[in-house]
């Protein structure tokens, strides 16, 4: 995947932006979910992840092919979403705004409700723990990425999200969380 | 506490080899409140696992590779001069009558619209491009006028070259709106293009130039003036018959 993201890479460089297109597309699920989690509205998250693709764009030159593409545009995605964040803090509360499960059968109305509350508490956290929650779980990616995606040393990075994981538990029992029981 | 959590993490992650997975057994074994925290932390790390991923808006990609697209097209192209055709159009167009300007809009509005009808909806170059060829852009653009009201945002561009003038406008609007090129003096048109391509979205009426605009475009004007300075124009921007913006170009 990482070396056939290289090659879509150095097509685009090529000036073919069909090989773009695919890059997007491989990856447009996993920024709009991230940006999602952070920003947590999804207008602004998808303003952002189509922001980031097209500066990703246009920076592309810049781009490591040594290093996973994801790695380097996921970067650009957290920036841009904790810019929007910070902005948007001096303003107001951060406003869940998360797309709500469809609750018709049984099973699917428990997980939804349940994810609803994991959502919740997610949004209790701090966001520097939020984003390492985020990255390790909807950008899947390895700490050694975590590092290089926030700039921080892996050390770093495993202490916060094993605080991360830990507030999350203490949240998760006080809504009455069930999970581990199905 | 720090080998504990370190501990605790490689096992959430299924990095611990055997021996430390025996060795971390033993420890909770002998620890109820070690084991109690790690089955907490396990049922947080499957839930987590087990949250729903989320469908990106549809048309997203669509929505990133248009302006990829545009980006591309501003940035290498821009209509070589050769429409000379164009510019009697737009003088019989100005000095017709009204049945015979129906006419002509729609037969141009139907040369336009034949390229959409053979490529795909994605944005390409070539469809819509009623007039000119495309050739690399001179850098002279600069911006003179800048468009900021609430839905609405983009820029004028404007630069001279070899006696033609080059006017540019970039907009970036969420909903639909009607942009009115007003000229206040004698102008012709010599070509133009727009990006992504909008069959039959420009109007040509023998007092102003109309675009139906929506969503992210740029559209690229070369005019002439009877006279070698540039011809006055103002630009107005509506909704619904509702004036949004309205500016002299400078």
């Amino acid at each position: 995947m990482a070396e056939q993201d290289a090659a879509l890479a150095a097509r685009c460089l090529r000036g073919d932006t069909d090989a773009y297109d695919e890059l997007v597309r491989r990856h447009e699920r996993a920024l709009y979910n991230g940006a999602l989690r952070i920003v947590r509205n999804s207008e602004d998250a998808r303003d952002i992840v189509q922001g980031v693709f097209v500066k990703a764009y246009e920076k592309l030159s810049t781009y490591d092919p040594e290093r996973k593409f994801f790695s380097w545009i996921y970067r650009m995605m957290v920036n841009a979403s904790l810019n929007w964040v910070e902005a948007r803090r001096t303003h107001q509360e951060l406003e869940a705004d998360l797309p709500s499960s469809e609750p018709s059968p049984e099973g699917e109305f428990v997980m939804g409700e349940e994810s609803r509350r994991i959502e919740e508490a997610l949004a209790r956290l701090k966001p520097e723990h939020r984003l390492a929650v985020v990255l390790r779980y909807f950008g899947e990616l390895s700490y050694d990425e975590l590092s290089y995606v926030l700039d921080l040393p892996a050390k770093t990075v495993k202490s916060r999200l094993y605080e991360a994981r830990r507030l999350l538990a203490a949240y998760m029992t006080e809504a009455g969380v069930s999970h581990g029981t199905h | 506490m720090a080998h504990t959590e370190s501990d605790l993490q490689a096992a959430l992650d299924n990095k611990l080899s055997p021996a430390e997975k025996a060795r971390l057994a033993a420890h909770l074994e002998r620890n109820p409140q070690a084991r109690e925290d790690y089955e907490r932390l396990k049922n947080v790390d499957a839930a987590l696992r087990n949250l729903e991923s989320v469908d990106p808006p549809g048309g997203l990609r669509q929505d990133v590779m248009r302006q990829v697209r545009l980006k591309e097209a501003l940035k290498d192209s821009s209509v070589r001069t050769g429409g000379s055709w164009f510019v009697q159009a737009w003088e019989a167009l100005r000095n017709t009558r009204p049945v015979f300007q129906l006419g002509l809009g729609f037969a141009l509005g139907m040369l336009a619209l034949l390229p959409a009808l053979w490529n795909s909806p994605e944005l390409s170059l070539n469809p819509g491009h009623v007039a000119g060829t495309l050739s690399r852009s001179h850098s002279g653009l600069s911006t003179v006028l800048t468009i900021r009201e609430p839905g609405i945002q983009g820029e004028v561009l404007k630069s001279t070259q070899d006696g033609e003038f080059q006017m540019e406008l970039r907009l970036r609007s969420q909903t639909p709106v009607l942009v009115s090129i007003i000229p206040g003096s004698p102008v012709s048109l010599v070509s133009w293009e727009s990006e992504p391509a909008t069959p039959g979205t420009v109007q040509f009426e023998p007092d102003r130039l109309g675009i139906q605009h929506a969503g992210v475009a740029a559209y690229r004007f070369r005019i002439t003036s009877a006279t070698d300075l540039w011809p006055s124009l103002s630009i107005r921007i509506e909704q619904d018959g509702l004036s949004l913006f309205q500016e002299n170009i400078p």
